[in-house]
């Protein structure tokens, strides 16, 4: 585990960017910050129970847990807009986790992760009319940040149908929008302006799940309700005095979580979710980095189907990995022009448990299409996005018998 | 106990699906995926992040103009005593607008032994500039004369100081030294009596110089000498004297030289805003900007300040009459005779040609620095430059001049980010 840990520090520095023309958009892309077993199964599995990784999605499944294990996970995504053209490469870390048996029935955990990211530059060359003549003017325009989160919260199993959970998670974050001009386009800097918003909140999550007696069917609803989110804006101007705007609510997007989990003959698992946000209509007309765009709820379905790892001792190496197919489709809350921002994609991932069960590495594969209001621009965005979690687990704070 | 039963044949069956891969057996695998990683993080860290660039429809950038004119703006002309020491061109003749001789004086003999044996020669060489204005109609020789001023209650003339109101020719005997003729761009010599140095030597008697005039007939014409200044074209009193048995040549250099220009017309006038080095005369402007640009944030694109010029009264005599703006620090500057505009500070200038009608001033920075409030808006004042010629005058439309086309006005482009 303190090889993980120092791992996890490394690949802290790992930039921090978005990898969309659409990043500059509201909050910025969501970031999938799901357990890499998920995000191979299509993005699903709020009704996964798993005690070996730890379900963020649901907290009703933070109970029950065999080990303490740290999880982390990193991206590698590759952009591709053939139309512009435009190629890319972006790695960076997806946040990290740490789970604990409190006792059989109940499990805490905590963590941080990035919920959103934004980079993005936007140039505009152009001239004002000025008496009887046209200024050339040039301004550049950058937009840097993002909201991140830190959960904790605890599962309680009431009985081996239900299991319920709450998870408290704390939003800090900022958002910094550069922008210099060069009047008379001459290579002159002749004017930057520096906003920066500084955004926090809380979440407030409660999930719960049912599992029938024979544990081949499962349901969980998980829902988040957003508390006291607010945000501050100071201005930095290249002249006069700079200034701040005090905190102003936030009216931050509150989300429900319905999720199925179906066992399969062949050891196979169906899994499938379906994701609402509720928007509010004003949130990015008031909150937005280059451009106020309208909102509107958003919603993410997704279905996923996993190959259990054979039961037997004797098995050969294949059987005993995960392996895991899924696909996707989600919209984004802002919309421009009453267009929407839309994804889908398929996914296939394989986990690999090692370490007497007590830990398990988890790949993943995305492949996805991003379609907007910029599609008349840029086209479609192509993004291949590869996946790596690793999960640790060791016994702490358990006795353990001697046999 | 049955419930027991259950939730831990429910715990081994959802806990850990699938057989533990056991360890020892894949310690390969181990260091595979270890190195593996490894690679892939290096791989990570190496990726270099290229940010998407997008064209944006419109720049998030609000622009406005807005025009500072008639009541918004006051200005007015000041005369302060002129102070032509430092010009490097002596100015000798009349013409039209002025009239004018040159002052000189040698009173530094350092390179003279006290006692020679006798002085053999004493010239005084001048290195003429042009006539001007220097056209085909010049005169192809100028006649100049050149006399010593004696007098036995006159005030001695100051180069930093004396200026035609407080110095005049009246009250000096002038004794005649010599005269030559000369043209453009040449030496002229004068040979001076042998006593003269003597008499300058005399700590006993004021050595008031020589003054150099147009000889008669050259009237309506002005010439022009190089300067004390002008350190490789100055004046130089050669002096060549014997010394045991040995001829000696020394050259002395003066101590003092100086224009004294007398302009006829002297009145101002609010209709015009005047600038010259001769006359001394500078302009004060100033825009009251309070009620049109409130917000310090507002970044000047542009601002341009137009002036228009009074081509009957400008007078350039052929060149071009350069002039420096220059901010007020406070408001005892504006039109105080004490002000003198600092030439390190100069915020803009201009140079204006005869048969220029306007001229425009970009001063992008000034009006920033009022605006954000960097700077008090005290005004501006606009000079001459030394270098040009001490007869040429400026001559702009003021802000009460009664044709409203003919007055300064700014133009001003702010820019705002949204």
């Amino acid at each position: 585990m303190r090889k993980l840990l120092a791992l996890l520090i490394l690949f802290s520095t790992v930039a921090f960017a978005q990898n969309s023309f659409y990043s500059s958009y509201g909050f910025g892309i969501e970031s999938r910050s799901l357990p890499v077993r998920m995000i191979g199964m299509g993005n699903t599995g709020s009704a996964v129970e798993d005690s070996l990784s730890l379900n963020t999605l649901n907290p009703a499944f933070w109970n029950g847990f065999l080990s303490t294990s740290l999880q982390g996970q990193v991206e590698s995504s590759f952009l591709n807009v053939p139309e512009v053209p435009f190629n890319n490469a972006l790695s960076r870390f997806m946040g990290f986790s740490l789970k604990l048996p409190i006792t059989k029935k109940i499990g805490v955990a905590f963590g941080l992760m990035p919920e959103t990211r934004v980079h993005a530059k936007n140039t505009f060359v152009d001239s004002t009319k000025f008496i009887d003549s046209f200024i050339p003017y040039r301004y550049s325009v950058e937009a840097l940040g993002g909201i991140s989160e830190f959960f904790i919260g605890g599962g309680y199993r009431i009985n081996p149908q239900w299991r319920v959970g709450i998870k408290t998670k704390l939003y800090f974050g900022n958002y910094i929008n550069k922008g210099n001009a060069d009047i008379n386009n001459n290579g002159t800097v002749d004017s930057y302006y520096n906003r920066r918003v500084t955004v926090n909140g809380s979440q407030i999550g409660l999930g719960v799940a049912w599992v029938d007696k024979s544990g081949e069917l499962c349901l969980s609803g998980y829902i988040d309700q957003s508390i006291n989110f607010k945000y501050k804006t100071d201005y930095d101007y290249f002249y006069g005095p700079d200034s701040t705007i005090g905190f102003k609510s936030l009216n931050y997007p509150s989300s429900y979580r319905l999720g199925i989990s179906k066992k399969l003959p062949m050891n196979l698992r169906f899994n499938t979710d379906f994701r609402f946000t509720k928007v509010s209509s004003s949130l990015f007309n008031d909150f937005y980095q280059f451009k106020r765009t309208s909102s509107k709820d958003s919603y993410f379905i997704g279905i996923g189907l996993e190959k259990l790892p054979s039961d037997r001792k004797d098995s050969k190496f294949l059987a005993k990995l995960f392996f895991r197919i899924g696909t996707y489709y989600r919209t984004e809350p802002f919309y421009y022009l009453q267009k929407k921002v839309e994804e889908s994609g398929v996914s296939f991932g394989i986990g690999v448990p090692f370490r007497r069960d007590l830990s398990r590495l988890d790949l993943a594969i995305v492949a996805a299409k991003r379609d907007g209001f910029l599609n008349e621009k840029i086209g479609s965005e192509k993004v291949i996005s590869l996946h790596i979690g690793i999960t640790t687990g060791g016994i702490w704070f358990r006795k353990s018998k001697r046999r | 106990m049955k419930l027991l039963g259950l939730l831990d044949s429910f715990k081994i069956k959802n806990s850990l699906k699938g057989q533990s891969i056991p360890f020892k057996k894949f310690s390969s695998i181990k260091s595979f995926l270890f190195i593996f990683f490894l690679c892939l993080l290096s791989f990570f860290n190496m990726c270099e992040e290229m940010v998407p660039i997008l064209q944006l429809e419109k720049a998030p950038l609000v622009f406005a103009d807005t025009t500072v004119c008639d009541e918004m703006i006051s200005d007015t002309t000041q005369l302060v005593d002129p102070k032509l020491g430092s010009s490097k061109l002596l100015l000798t003749g009349n013409n039209d607008e002025v009239s004018a001789y040159s002052l000189l004086r040698f009173g530094n003999f350092n390179t003279l032994p006290d006692t020679v044996d006798s002085i053999v020669c004493v010239t005084l060489k001048l290195l003429s500039s042009t006539e001007i204005p220097y056209d085909t109609l010049s005169s192809a020789d100028i006649g100049v004369s050149i006399s010593l001023l004696k007098s036995d209650v006159g005030s001695n003339w100051s180069e930093d100081s004396s200026n035609s109101r407080d110095f005049s020719l009246e009250g000096f005997n002038l004794i005649k030294l010599g005269d030559a003729t000369f043209s453009s761009y040449d030496t002229i010599e004068f040979v001076l009596p042998d006593s003269i140095i003597s008499i300058w030597r005399d700590s006993l008697v004021t050595n008031y110089g020589v003054v150099i005039q147009l000889t008669e007939p050259a009237e309506n014409s002005m010439v022009s000498f190089y300067s004390r200044e002008n350190s490789s074209k100055s004046p130089i009193l050669e002096v060549e004297y014997l010394m045991e048995g040995d001829t000696i040549t020394t050259n002395i250099y003066p101590t003092a030289d100086l224009s004294i220009l007398n302009f006829y017309q002297t009145d101002l006038d609010s209709k015009y805003l005047l600038m010259s080095n001769g006359q001394s005369l500078r302009s004060f402007l100033k825009f009251d900007l309070s009620n049109i640009i409130t917000d310090k944030n507002c970044v000047i694109a542009e601002a341009l300040l137009h002036l228009k010029v009074d081509t009957l009264q400008m007078k350039g005599y052929g060149d071009n009459i350069h002039f420096y703006v220059n901010l007020l620090d406070s408001v005892i500057d504006w039109s105080s005779s004490e002000y003198i505009p600092d030439p390190d500070n100069i915020e803009t200038g201009a140079y204006v040609s005869e048969g220029d009608t306007s001229l425009t001033l970009r001063i992008n920075k000034t009006i920033q620095q009022y605006t954000s409030g960097y700077r008090k808006n005290f005004g501006i004042v606009l000079w001459v430059s030394p270098s040009t010629l001490d007869i040429s005058s400026l001559s702009l439309f003021s802000s009460s001049y009664p044709d409203s086309s003919k007055r300064p006005y700014l133009e001003i482009l702010t820019m705002k980010e949204e």
